[in-house]
């Protein structure tokens, strides 16, 4: 395939536009994926003999993915910390006898856990315990996010099972 | 029976819709629409909020199981509530308050403890938020504007919410710690007191307190430590990873003597820990460790110095 003259462009610029792009973003790995998006979408580009300058276009198109990158990653924290807020922040009334669980709870809670199959237990240790996203310990397992919520769910289910036995 | 049946099964349902979103929630990357159908389906009732509430719970006592895993080195750690979250939460803070129900300052004086190894979150009536380290104690005392925290023992940070013209006071030994905002941990083992501040500006007060002198302001990043009833020292600039690094649970040792590092794990087991006087001038220690299974810590620590480690479980542990 032949490169667009956009591309060539871009080819040409790329050393100093990852050079502006890391020192947008701090984080070379972050920019090497905003350069991939950049040359994705001017790959994208049709009929590019309406630009007239190639290389002032690829370098607004590279500052715009950076800005958009922004953008998302705000979004992210702003959701993030809004379940943090839901998860960990609690508005009910204070029960100080509960903030704790009991001894005994914990021991049956443990027990229970080293009953579940090993990869279950191991799975669902690694969100709760070691807070790893549901993503990344599909890609560390080589299984499915699907996989990784249904062997975390399934703990879960156990252990109130256990809970509402005791209660 | 047949209408009891009938509501059982419901609540067995929203019971399990409740956790399939405690699983979703933690999952680590919600979409906005996802999080926007969370809250629909909790707004849909007094019983859901209510089953999501106790699900939630559930899932923070959680914190509390045994993984089985010995103390690894450098564990990459995520904290539950990352202190980002109480910057950016402030105002999500308050639009989730509005939600559930318009929070008054009611008044309340209770206690609060955590025996050896456990932690605990806990949001106080004004809506701040306060974490207890293990072997620790406090009585809070809030009325219509006082908002004041009696640390009696072990350690505790708190997110302190802004609330107009009333302080946020912490006392231990003697000494006070006031912010109007802003997050600071505060902590009081053997006889001494230690404040450190992360973000906002902490006042510390202690010994004469008519005295100038006797007043030390905090910057984020700064510590000030104080004897019981006496004056705290000037503010130093200190490692906020290292010295607040029990919120991820884990301890961590930079050039620490043997005996402090010890004594520090000691905090998170039960037992009553002695230590043999030759193994005092052992070499300092630098290390990461898991508060989770102090044992294994304390065990793991003794060996690197050639000592060895009985333990009696519930009583006492002997290093000699």
């Amino acid at each position: 395939m032949e490169l667009t003259r956009l591309l060539q462009s871009f080819a040409a610029l790329r050393p100093r536009i990852e050079a502006l792009t890391r020192g947008r973003v701090g984080c070379s790995a972050t920019a090497e994926d905003i350069l991939q998006d950049t040359w994705i979408r001017l790959s994208n580009v049709r009929h590019d003999d309406s630009i007239d300058n190639h290389a002032a276009f690829a370098m607004r198109a590279a500052k715009n993915a950076a800005i958009g990158h922004f953008r998302k990653q705000q979004r992210r924290n702003e959701i993030d910390a809004e379940v943090n807020d839901l998860l960990w922040q609690s508005v009910d009334e204070i029960s100080p006898e509960r903030i704790v669980m009991g001894r005994d709870m914990l021991r049956a809670v443990d027990a229970a856990l080293q009953d579940m199959p090993e990869r279950s237990r191991r799975i669902f240790l690694m969100n709760r315990i070691n807070g790893v996203s549901h993503r990344e310990i599909a890609r560390q397992i080589g299984i499915s996010e699907e996989a990784v919520y249904y062997h975390i769910r399934r703990v879960v289910e156990r252990l109130a099972e256990l809970r509402d036995s005791q209660a | 029976m047949g209408k009891g049946q009938e509501r059982s099964e419901i609540d067995r349902g929203v019971a399990l819709d409740a956790r399939d979103w405690i699983v979703r929630l933690t999952a680590g990357n919600l979409s906005r629409q996802e999080l926007d159908r969370f809250h629909a389906w909790r707004a849909q009732s007094p019983e859901h909020a209510q089953a999501f509430a106790r699900e939630k719970e559930f899932w923070q006592l959680l914190q509390g199981v045994n993984d089985g895993n010995p103390p690894v080195a450098v564990p990459k750690l995520r904290r539950p509530v990352n202190r980002r979250s109480f910057l950016v939460g402030g105002a999500l803070a308050a639009s989730v308050a509005a939600v559930a129900a318009p929070r008054v300052i009611t008044w309340m004086r209770s206690d609060f403890a955590t025996s050896s190894g456990e932690q605990a979150t806990t949001t106080l009536p004004d809506g701040s938020t306060m974490f207890l380290n293990t072997n620790s104690s406090v009585a809070v005392d809030f009325q219509r504007g006082r908002r004041l925290v009696n640390l009696l023992a072990g350690e505790a940070e708190f997110a302190v919410k802004p609330a107009a013209g009333v302080p946020f006071s912490v006392s231990a030994l003697g000494g006070s710690s006031d912010a109007d905002s802003g997050v600071y941990a505060v902590r009081s083992i053997a006889g001494e007191v230690t404040i450190t501040a992360s973000t906002g500006t902490v006042s510390v007060t202690g010994g004469d307190a008519g005295a100038a002198a006797n007043l030390v302001s905090l910057a984020p990043g700064q510590q000030t430590r104080y004897l019981s009833g006496g004056a705290p020292k000037p503010a130093s600039d200190v490692d906020l990873d290292t010295e607040l690094a029990w919120r991820t649970g884990r301890v961590v040792f930079d050039a620490r003597p043997f005996s402090s590092a010890v004594a520090e794990l000691g905090r998170y087991v039960s037992e009553r820990l002695v230590v043999a006087t030759h193994a005092h001038d052992a070499s300092p220690i630098t290390a990461v460790f898991l508060t989770r299974d102090a044992h294994a810590a304390i065990e793991a620590l003794a060996h690197t110095q050639g000592l060895s480690v009985r333990r009696v479980p519930g009583v006492v542990i002997v290093i000699s």
